[in-house]
Parts: structure tokens; sequence; C-alpha cells
């Protein structure tokens, strides 16, 4: 090994190799449950049609060995590697620790690739021989794929002795998840396994008799390290399902009663819908989820209606899968603030084996708080990337395993608590799995009859993200989707092709994907097929209308109670005091953020305009300010100057710079979504006059979105304002959350148009007026009040906002400098 | 009205579809011959209950129901009469 490849298996002060388990090897595990409690249940499989199949620790013992002697039997010898494309059920999982026990090493192949695609891998790794459960299809001719079904179904185990195995040998072989052809393959050791097994242990408490239920397939390494090694080592049980099937995976969690369900959040999300009057058992205690971005409202859901609280885990192939998992005993105050109640639910803490550090592009860890790139070092480090030392040394640079994952992390409770904030690369994550968007654009020009293709990701509540692929065709269009089903795996097929003209690209030539990723957003939302009325026959032109406000009376008494009550509203929240350096600040606020979309500091002094400049472009792009009314209070170019030093005005465009209330608003409703602001940064320069005088008013748009019904919500899904095809939908889904594109309009009209089937004039204007009066009747409105030095970050996705005014008083002011930020 | 609602959810099924070769949806093809995976299924549940505003009951989210358009058909307009 390398100096780093050395570094980067360290633990603290003990090095890779030096033991971290109870058991040595998996096999000694294996060896050691079978005479422990031989006759307890290891695993159940549970088939498509229901039907269970259960082995206990002693038939797995003589079954693998059976397995073992018919894989010796195909001419396979120690340190060979033999391929396996496995299926979830207890055939495959006696081959697997079949083979295992003849000292090879398992290469395990996706039964979802195209068979072609399977016979590559296993070439290019030299496998001895490929075995494919029977579920898996043959394969055409000239590919030799053994069936396991043919190993003999009993024999004399005894005949059977494992070969000694160093802790350090290679143990099984994985693609990179998602992978295509340009993909990697990770190398396990035994002792990354054991060493990963003895952590999850650690962390869920597992032990003898208890039942983890794992929905996700065995060929990927969550399942494969949790729900089979994991729990063999523990003597615990598994129980596995062939695959997720949402409409019977409800009925298989009441019939099996796990203590721990283990998953990726689409499952959560499917399960939620149609896992009905849940009849949750007793004995489920938690649900893992992993491989892809958990949202809190997902596991607020679960959370209420299945109480259990979502533990989040994250890792990867290449670390054994699990580095870090939020823990099972936190307080319910801190489980709320690290998961439910934060933007991004945190992926918990390191778990035993390994260090996790956040750090910069030039291998310094960052403070607190800081964004930089999540590393991983210790005994769960994978060995290698199969016959590519190149890739390894690149991995294992500077001594720790780079993730490419970007994320800070937060100290709470004596605990470092860890947050993923987005991938370095060009990546998606659909189903839990990861696909490169550059490999899929390879394979996409690379179709004959493409003459320019490329791909960009989209949210998919279901799915995660969603691949879409926009095309140029050299002449008439062809059957791209069909080319790519035989050479990528099918999760990185596209979901949907785009046919255009052109993409985008800059004078170089490179593609602009941001760029076509709005025109994607642009031309999809645009020709979504939209919800059709009951009984009808298809969709319809858009409603259009009129909406006003002038003259509700229920809504002027709520407006003039928010915003001119003179109360001072709860603070929202306590500025964080924070030394005068944009670096600082910019760190603490984006923590603060994160965990609530809204960040207050309080500074020794005001920022000078350059520095406050620099803090704006750490969280984002500053938007110039073009309106030629606020140029006289615009500071180069992009800072505004809030001087209030006069009365209320009817003047709309003077109106921030006046001392009359200011009507609840999202910056920009009108605005393109592809520049609607994210962030609103506002810091005090001078104040003076009372609290309850030019409070900044904040209401969280969540707590809106509940107060109206799901067919009002559907309303403002499909409502815009008239004559602004590029503005957003006035309520759209966002990472989970409902975010609204609005304004109160006081006095003023709203001319706008719904493409609901079905939605009348009169029921979209009751529907605007009803969200009116929710932005004004807030369980918990907040306020933010000012003084020298005050830095606060309103998220435009998570809060309405406004200003509120009590009697105007001579003398009595304030500056304010603002800055618009579009996301970066 | 039923072939309103035969018309709604063939269209529905159509967009859920993975099938790129225009071939028209049967009322009586399965799902699964139209490329439906899990979550698709999942998602025609959520349009479907979105477009007709109704809600399924537990006992009608099976394999049986969610089989083809003819079977979601027979459930939907159920579920509407119940309903009215």
């Amino acid at each position: 090994m390398t100096d780093d490849a050395l570094a980067a298996h360290g633990y603290h002060a003990t090095a890779y190799g030096v033991p971290m388990a109870e058991h040595a090897t998996i096999l000694d595990a294996l060896r050691y449950r079978a005479l422990d409690c031989p006759n307890e249940p290891y695993l159940t499989a549970v088939a498509a049609d229901g039907g269970q199949e259960t082995i206990t620790f002693a038939q797995l013992a003589a079954r693998s060995a059976i397995a073992a002697l018919w894989v010796r039997g195909l001419g396979v010898r120690p340190a060979d590697v033999v391929g396996l494309v496995p299926t979830n059920d207890v055939l495959s999982v006696v081959t697997l620790y079949g083979i295992l026990r003849t000292g090879a090493t398992a290469l395990i192949l996706s039964p979802t690739d195209p068979p072609l695609r399977i016979d590559e891998q296993a070439r290019a790794q030299s496998a001895a021989v490929l075995i494919r459960s029977p579920h898996v299809r043959p394969g055409p001719p000239g590919i030799s794929l053994v069936s396991m079904s043919e190993q003999p179904g009993s024999g004399d185990a005894g005949k059977w002795s494992d070969p000694d195995l160093s802790p350090l040998s290679d143990a099984v072989m994985l693609g990179t998840s998602g992978s295509t052809s340009a993909s990697k393959i990770v190398v396990q050791s035994q002792h990354n396994i054991v060493t990963n097994a003895e952590a999850v242990r650690r962390h869920h408490g597992l032990r003898g008799g208890q039942r983890l239920l794992s929905f996700l397939p065995i060929y990927h390494a969550n399942a494969l390290n949790l729900a089979l090694f994991g729990t063999l080592y523990a003597g615990a049980h598994a129980v596995l399902p062939h695959g997720f099937d949402p409409l019977r995976a409800g009925r298989v969690i009441e019939q099996t009663r796990p203590r721990i369900i283990s998953v990726a959040p689409t499952i959560l999300e499917a399960l939620l819908q149609t896992w009905r009057d849940p009849d949750v058992p007793e004995e489920l205690e938690h649900v893992v989820s992993a491989a892809a971005p958990l949202t809190a409202d997902t596991a607020r859901a679960v959370r209420e209606r299945w109480r259990v609280p979502v533990l989040q885990g994250y890792g990867l192939t290449e670390t054994t899968n699990f580095s870090t998992t939020v823990p099972c005993d936190l307080p319910a105050e801190v489980y709320r603030e690290m998961v439910t109640d934060a933007a991004v639910p945190s992926i918990g803490v390191a778990l035993y084996g390994n260090e996790v550090s956040v750090r910069t592009a030039a291998g310094e860890p960052v403070v607190p708080g800081a964004v930089g790139e999540i590393c991983i070092r210790g005994h769960n480090v994978m060995d290698r990337y199969a016959g590519n030392p190149a890739a390894t040394a690149e991995a294992f640079r500077g001594g720790w395993f780079h993730t490419g994952d970007l994320g800070y992390s937060v100290g709470r409770s004596g605990r470092e608590f860890f947050f993923v904030t987005g991938r370095i690369k060009n990546i998606a994550k659909v189903r839990g799995e990861m696909v490169s968007l550059d490999e899929v654009d390879r394979a996409l020009r690379a179709v004959p009859g493409v003459r320019d293709a490329a791909c960009v990701r989209r949210q998919d509540r279901l799915t995660g993200d969603s691949v879409v692929a926009a095309v140029c065709f050299v002449d008439a269009p062809v059957d791209v989707l069909a080319a790519l089903r035989e050479r990528i795996p099918a999760v990185a097929v596209p979901s949907r092709i785009v046919v255009l003209p052109m993409l985008p690209r800059s004078r170089t030539g490179k593609l602009l994907r941001p760029d076509l990723a709005a025109k994607l957003d642009q031309l999809i939302t645009g020709a979504e097929p939209t919800a059709v009325v009951p009984g009808g026959s298809g969709p319809e032109p858009p409603v259009v209308g009129t909406f006003s406000a002038a003259g509700d009376p229920q809504l002027t008494r709520l407006r003039r109670a928010l915003l001119e009550g003179g109360r001072v509203l709860p603070a929202a929240p306590e500025p964080v005091a924070t030394p005068a350096d944009p670096a600082a600040v910019g760190a603490e606020l984006t923590r603060q953020l994160a965990v609530r979309g809204i960040a207050v500091v309080s500074l020794p002094a005001p920022l000078g305009v350059d520095a406050f400049i620099e803090l704006g472009h750490r969280l984002g792009r500053p938007v110039p300010e073009r309106d030629p009314a606020v140029q006289p209070y615009v500071a180069r170019g992009v800072v505004l100057n809030l001087v209030m030093s006069g009365g209320p005005t009817d003047d709309v465009a003077l109106q921030p710079f006046a001392g009359g209330p200011l009507s609840l608003h999202s910056e920009g409703s009108g605005r393109p979504v592809s520049r609607q602001f994210r962030f609103i940064v506002l810091m005090c320069r001078e104040r003076s006059g009372p609290d309850s005088e030019f409070q900044t008013v904040l209401v969280p748009m969540a707590q809106v979105a509940r107060a109206l019904l799901p067919r009002q919500l559907d309303i403002l899904r499909h409502t815009r304002y008239h004559g602004q095809p590029e503005a957003p939908t006035i309520a759209r889904d966002v990472g989970g959350r409902v975010v609204f594109a609005f304004r109160d309009f006081v006095d003023s009209v709203l001319h706008w148009e719904c493409t609901l089937g079905g939605a009348t004039e009169a029921e979209v204007n009751d529907t605007l007026a009803a969200l009116t009066r929710a932005m004004y009747a807030p369980a918990v409105p907040l306020g933010l009040t000012w003084s020298a030095g005050t830095v606060a970050v309103i998220d435009n996705t998570w809060f309405f906002h406004g200003r509120s005014a009590g009697r105007f008083l001579p003398g009595a002011g304030r500056h304010l400098a603002r800055l618009r930020l579009l996301e970066h | 009205m039923n072939e309103d609602v035969i018309a709604v959810v063939s269209a529905l099924v159509s967009r859920r579809s993975s099938r790129t070769d225009g071939a028209a949806v049967r009322a009586e093809g399965a799902l699964t011959d139209l490329g439906f995976d899990s979550l698709g299924v999942v998602g025609l549940l959520m349009d479907i209950e979105e477009t007709f505003s109704v809600r399924f009951p537990a006992d009608q989210i099976t394999p049986e129901v969610f089989h083809s358009v003819d079977s979601i058909v027979t459930a939907v307009t159920r579920l509407r009469g119940r309903s009215s």
C-alpha cells in the first residue's frame, strides 16, 4: 500500500488490519453462528407470490458447504474471481456464501444489466466462471452463464473444509452503483466486511432473535453488507423480499414483524402512498434510509403515521456502505432539529471503525458549518478499485477516501452530525443508484442517427432523480431508448427524450447544462398533461381570471393585526454572535439556513460594502439591481441600501424605503423559474426606534401550505401569473416542500391563468383569497429585529416576508443593506 | 360516463407508460406489458386519485385492481359512485 492508502485505512491510532471485530472474516462468523445458535433463523426470503422460505444458521452452513463443493467442481480455486448474478432468494444467498467459502472473490453483478454488459464485466475481471440466479435470463449464445440451480440440493457437507483466509484477502467485488461501461469495480476485503458488520451491530444494537427487513437488492452494497453480512455477524434474522412491490410491501411488514426496516427514500415515499391503515408491528423500532437523500417531509410522515423514527445513513460501496447513520438514542428535540425540522435531514454521526471529515479542495479540514468535500478514512474503506491503480490513488489522495459528495457538519449533544448538500460531479441518483450523466451523454451520442445529445437530472418525488435527455437527430428520429437499453443499465436509461434542434453550448462547445436543464424544465412543465376533469374527455385550455383582495374585511383585519399590531414577534431565530469575517459569517449562515431556512448572526460592526458582497458570493450569485427607481440607493450594482427615513407612501417602488408596513410576499414572484431568487441577505447598518417598529416579518411557507386544502394546493400548482409563461406556478414542489411564488396584491389586481381541468374562475379566486388569508394567519409568525451589525439571510423558498410598522416616530428609522441572490 | 373514465384512465396510463412505440393502450392489457414497474404503479395511483378526487381504501390497493385499465376503471367507477 502507498502512504496515502495506508493513511486512508487508519482509524485514529489503529492501523488497518488490526482486529476491530469479534471475528476476523465473515466465514469465521458463519462457523461461529452455526455452532452458537444453529437452529435460530438466519434468513427468510419472501417470494413474489408471498411464499416464504427460511433457513437457519446451521442450514446455511450445510448448504453453503455443498455450494462450495459445487463451485470448486466448476474449476474455481482460492483467489479466483467468480461472477455472481444474484436475486433476493435463499439459493442466491447460499451460493454467495459457497463462493466465499472456496476462498474465491465474488464479483457481484446486477441482474438488471444487459447480458452483454454482465459478460463484459466478468471478462474484465478474468472471472473463472459466471453464475446466475435461475430468475436471471441465460443470455445469448456465446455468453456462458451457469445457473446456480444446477448445484445439488443435498450432499455431504462434511466433505467440505474452509481454507485459511487472511483477513486482508479480497472478499467481494461490486460495481460502483449505477455503473456504466466506465464504472469502477470496488474490492472489499474480509476485514472491511467484518469491521462494517461490527459497526452496524453496535449502532443499531443488533442481536440474536431480532429481525431486519431489507427491501433493497443484495447485488448492492447496502443490502449485502447490512442485511446479509450484518445480520449473520450479529446472529440476527434477515428478511429479504424478492424486491419491492408497493402493493404488497405493507402486508410483508405486518407478517414478518421486523425490528428494523432498511429502505431507500423512494421506497418510503411509495409505502406512504400504498400502506394505508397500516397495522404497524409493535416490534418495529426504526427505519434505516440510505442510498439517496431523504427529505424531512418523508421522515416526518413516517414518524407521524408509523410512530417510528427514520434514521438516515450514508456511505458508499467504497466504504463498505455505512459510514454514518443518525443515532437510535437521540432526544426528541435533537431528532427534530437534525431530521424532521431540518432543510435536509442529517446523515448522522460517524460509525465505529471510520472517521469522517469535511475538507477543502486543498485537503484542509473546514470549520464546522462550512461546506467541503466529505472524506472518510478507516477500516471500512475498500482495498482498491480492481485493476485501476490510477483511480485508487486518486480516491485516496492526501490519506483520505474522497467521496465526491459535498457537505458540512454541526456539533450537537457532544456529537458531530453530518449533512450532505450535493455532488461534485455530474451525477444523478435514480432509485438510489448513481448514474453518471457524462456516461449517459456518451451513450446517447453513440447512437447512430444522433447528431448531438445530452441529459440532465430532474427531481422526481418517487424516483429521487430522473434522467431526461435532449437529442438532436441527423435526419429522421431513431429509437434512442431501444438503443440505450442494449448499452446501459436500465436505471440509467432516460425517462424521457425531448427532441431539440440544437443544444445550448458555449462558444468553445462546452455544454451549458444548467441552461439545458432550464429549457427542458420549461418544455416539460408546459407539456405535462394537465389533470383531467372527472368524467371529462381530456385536457382543456387554461381558465383565466382576475383576482382582487381589496374589500376582503377578514383579510384587512388579519393584515392589520400582523403588520400594524405593534407586537414584537417571536425571534426567528436569536442572532448568533460571529466575528466580522465573511468566511466565518458565511459558514454560520450556511449552517443555520440548512436547518431552518433562515439565518441570523450578530457582528461586532457592519461589514463594508466589499466584504458584504464577498459574503453574498459565498452564499449564491448576487443579482444586479436594475430598477431605475431605486438606482440612487444602489452600491456596486448589486447592493441596495434600504434607508428608511420617511413616513408611509403609496408608491410601490419606494415602499421598501418608507416607514409604513410592507405586505407579505416572496421576492420576485413573477420572475422565471431559473431566475427566482433563492436568498435575500440583509445587513443592518443603523437603527433607532423601538423593536415593535420595523420588524421584518417572516411567515413559514410550510405553515401556509398546511392551512390549505389539497384541492386548493392542486389549483395553485396549476395557476400562474397570466401572460408570464416562464413564471413558476404559484405553488410548486421543491425537494419535498411546497414553495410559493406569490405576493399579497393588497389593493391591486392579479391576472391569472389556471390549467387544472375542472377548476372554475370562482374556485381559483376563492383559492387565492384563502392563500392570502393563510399568509396572514400563520400559527407562529416570526420576526427579525435589527441592530447595527445584524445580518440575516431569508431563504425565499421557505418564508414569505414583509415588514411591520407601528406609529411612525420622527427620528426613528433604519438602514439595511440588501443583496438578492440566485442559487449557486 | 364510464367511457369518459376509460378515456381519462387510458390517458393517465399512456402518460406513465415507458413504451415509446406509440402502441395504443388496450383496456384489458396488463400494465406490466406497458413497461410499468412498481414505482410507476404508485405514480399512477397518485395521478388517478388526484384527477378523480377519490381515495382508494387499503383493501383496493392490490395487484388485481392495478392490473389493467379495465380493472382500474371498475374500481374508480365504484369509488366515484360511493362518494357521489
